[in-house]
């Protein structure tokens, strides 16, 4: 006899899981606990190269109150039924929404949607985790607030609390969100409520403009990890510049990345760059302009000839630089005479800016990402390759022009063993980098699915061996990342989690955290 | 301070919209047996979107749904509005929608938000990077929405090469039923698990067909007998593979009767001793659902 349910939780019989869910249908109504394998689909889909089947939910339940959650937290301690909780679950690429292990609940929080408070003067906002940036950037027009927003690339469609607690970034001078994020409210495993720092205290107005409170700093813990469920975030805002100018770098050669980086860094660290600079390569951006077939045809990856030749039809660099200047006007004209000194030095850099590419929607994207705009042309890539397969793999280097090359060529060698695209930017904090790379493969291909599975697996095995370690990984990869980061991590991770989440309710396997 | 003016107005708006198109006919029960009282066909933009919308109102001919057709221009990567409020003043339509990739990928996380059902994903594709240039694979909610069978015996008829797979989200709710798909031409496989697979072969060797889909071990496969298979019938065919699709996702969102297997996931495929036919490269994703 088949179950009336597509999967079950690991070590939960169907009788008790009927239990449980009658329970949630009493906190939460019938109509938002989902069971049926057509609601269930949504939160099913992956980009990941393993069977979806590994990622199927048992039910995906939605609550709009922190009351709900704590008694949803109290089921599910009752039942041992894990949840795996999602905001708006936009991790594209990452996993989605689907949860790390088969049967797993899905949490769905994207209903509890409230703008608590936005400060104008202060300039910061306190949210639930359903609000998206959409939502916020409409109320900032609405209320004519001169404030905006640091988004990641889905930007719309995802949200505030979401993307930073996955650590994830933007592109504004705010684009290191977790750095900008100030106050959570976190219903624990047990049910009870914390408010983090100044938000212990009752009667605090600084919850949202201190973060450091007294004692242990117990944010961090909450980022990436499985040790509560957060149900109010707070974040800072920026202010609305008088000046806002967006430019792009174009170079030609693959070695030019090592100058750009030694260029940017001094610029980065000194203020004069404030936001996070992006060094995209050609193959990143390419599905704006171009089509695949129209360079490649057969198996492999493509050639660099063929990069050139895409570069020259379509008036694009091989390495595109992307930042900005914000400010009076006379602070941006002293930066920009700065900056076009510094990268003119050499003579292979080409300047342009907005009055130089009309509605290039290459320019176009990055200049409205980089004022906090609404914009998902970035999600162009998925159509470079095509068939719905991608991996983000996101090793971490210092801002150095010679590691630029070193993994870049690491990472090209690996992928064009596997017959797959180098698609990657790097993107230059203060003094980090970020090398962002999306594994591009075609889902309709088992041979392919099955490369792309083992280029990941041997980019990670790889890249740490060298001590680069990834900042952030997909579900299907979460415990071979952790192992990178050595057992000692991976014990302490264990022993915070059996302390406060003693039965493992709470989204087991994020982050390679579980309790046993 | 506290704002909740978005949920209220898509509340309002929702509730509009059943009050104008009455209640959906599924939306207090949840049978596999719901019919809608009518389709939207959404076109997201991508290349295919012309010819899957000939081969889709060809399924739609002669029947007494009535299909709107909405047309997203510039895709759904420039802006998600309006498809968002498509999802909030269409419930309880059908749609099929195609879309690009990319499109795709946004387009479900608008559905999820949305609270939509969703039947049924297609990934369609025809490149030259693979030894089998037609390839389509869908994740399908359940065996009633399955569009693979009919679309092999679409795609048999024309010169080259394809694969097919479908995975089921659900299983088969009534496993001592033995049927199985067949049509002339093709060997039919089962595999002996649990969560059974069939894979029909067509001018190929079933260890073929199963290394082409990286589909289990050698062992534990068995034929089906022929006497439990039962076969499909193709009433209207075309020389384009994309307007072929359009036709049997119509098909498969109108609740057109497929052959129903006993079994997890199935796969269709077939190599031609002919050659391959030349044709562009082309991408796509299929929809169906109820909203």
């Amino acid at each position: 006899m088949a179950s009336r349910y597509i999967a079950l939780p690991k070590g939960v019989s169907e009788k008790a899981f009927d239990a449980a869910v009658e329970d949630f249908r009493q906190v939460l109504g019938e109509d938002n606990v989902l069971t049926s394998a057509d609601q269930l689909a949504p939160y099913t889909k992956t980009m990941m190269p393993v069977a979806e089947s590994d990622h199927t939910a048992s039910a995906a339940i939605l609550a709009t109150t922190v009351e709900q959650i704590q008694k949803i937290v109290g089921i599910c301690n009752k039942y041992k039924v894990p949840v795996w909780t999602i905001s708006t679950g936009k991790n594209l690429g990452y996993g989605s929404a689907a949860p790390a292990e088969r049967g797993q609940v899905v949490l769905d929080l994207h209903r509890m949607n409230r703008i608590l408070e936005v400060d104008g003067d202060l300039c910061y906002a306190l949210v639930e985790p359903g609000v998206t940036y959409r939502q916020l950037y409409d109320y900032f027009q609405e209320h004519k607030l001169a404030l905006w927003l640091s988004v990641p690339a889905p930007s719309a469609i995802a949200g505030p609390t979401g993307n930073t607690l996955d650590r994830g970034v933007g592109y504004t001078p705010y684009g290191e969100h977790f750095m900008n994020a100030c106050g959570m409210e976190v219903v624990l495993a047990n049910g009870e409520v914390l408010r983090t720092a100044m938000g212990a205290l009752p009667k605090s107005n600084t919850w949202q403009v201190f973060k450091w409170g007294y004692g242990p700093y117990l944010d961090g813990i909450f980022t990436q990890s499985n040790y509560g469920i957060v149900t109010k975030f707070g974040f800072w805002l920026q202010p609305a510049p008088p000046v806002y100018k967006p430019f792009q770098i174009q170079y030609q050669n693959e070695g030019d990345i090592v100058e750009i980086v030694e260029i940017i860094r001094p610029l980065r660290i000194g203020g004069v760059i404030p936001n996070s600079v992006v060094i995209a390569h050609a193959l990143y951006e390419a599905a704006l302009k171009a089509k695949r077939s129209d360079y490649v045809s057969g198996p492999g990856s493509i050639s660099d000839e063929a990069v050139s030749q895409l570069i020259r039809d379509h008036k694009m660099g091989l390495w595109n630089v992307y930042a900005a200047l914000y400010g009076t006007a006379e602070q941006v004209d002293v930066n920009w005479k700065i900056v076009t000194e510094a990268f003119g030095k050499s003579g292979k850099a080409k300047f342009l800016t907005e009055q130089d590419v009309g509605d290039d929607p290459q320019f176009g994207y990055r200049a409205a990402l980089m004022r906090g705009g609404m914009d998902l042309r970035e999600f162009t890539l998925y159509n470079w390759r095509g068939g719905g397969g991608s991996l983000w793999f996101a090793p971490v280097s210092q801002a150095r022009g010679s590691e630029t090359l070193k993994q870049m060529s690491l990472a090209k060698r690996i992928l064009a063993k596997h017959g797959l695209d180098y698609s990657g930017e790097f993107i230059v904090g203060m003094r980090d980098m970020h090398h962002i790379l999306d594994v591009l493969y075609d889902r309709t291909e088992p041979a392919m699915t099955k490369a792309a599975y083992q280029c990941f697996d041997e980019l990670v095995t790889e890249f740490s061996a060298l001590g680069y370690g990834s900042y952030r990984t997909n579900t299907a990869f979460m415990d071979k990342v952790a192992d990178t980061y050595g057992p000692v991590q991976r014990s302490i991770n264990r022993t915070l989690k059996k302390a406060l989440d003693p039965n493992g309710i709470l989204a087991p396997g994020k982050s390679g955290i579980r309790i046993r | 301070m506290e704002i909740d003016r978005r949920s209220l107005m898509k509340g309002m708006l929702a509730s509009g919209a059943l009050l104008a198109l009455g209640p959906p006919p599924w939306i207090f029960a949840d049978s596999p047996a719901r019919r809608p009282k009518h389709c939207v066909l959404l076109l997201g933009g991508a290349d295919a979107d012309d010819v899957f919308a000939y081969g889709a109102r060809a399924a739609c001919a002669g029947r007494t749904y009535d299909l709107q057709t909405v047309t997203l221009k510039g895709g759904l990567l420039a802006g998600t509005d309006r498809v968002s409020k498509l999802l909030e003043q269409s419930r309880g339509a059908r749609l099929i929608a195609v879309m690009d990739d990319a499109s795709s990928v946004v387009f479900l996380e608008l559905v999820r938000t949305a609270g939509v059902r969703l039947l049924s994903m297609g990934t369609h594709a025809c490149s030259s990077d693979s030894s089998y240039p037609l390839r389509h694979a869908w994740a399908t909610t359940s065996l009633a929405h399955s569009a693979g069978g009919l679309l092999a015996l679409h795609s048999i008829q024309r010169q080259g090469s394809f694969s097919i797979t479908e995975s089921f989200l659900q299983e088969p709710l009534d496993v001592r039923a033995p049927a199985s798909w067949s049509a002339p031409g093709f060997s039919s496989y089962r595999s002996g698990e649990a969560d059974a697979m069939h894979i029909h072969c067509s001018g190929l060797a079933l260890s073929d067909g199963r290394e082409l889909l990286d589909a289990g071990t050698a062992e534990g496969w068995t034929p089906i007998p022929p006497q439990v298979c039962e076969q499909e019938t193709v009433p209207w065919r075309s020389d384009r593979w994309v307007e072929s699709v359009g036709y049997v996702v119509a098909a498969s969102a109108l609740d057109v009767d497929s052959v129903r297997e006993s079994c997890s996931s199935r796969a269709f495929v077939h190599r031609s001793r002919t050659g391959e036919r030349v044709q562009p490269a082309e991408r796509f994703v299929s929809f169906v659902m109820d909203i």
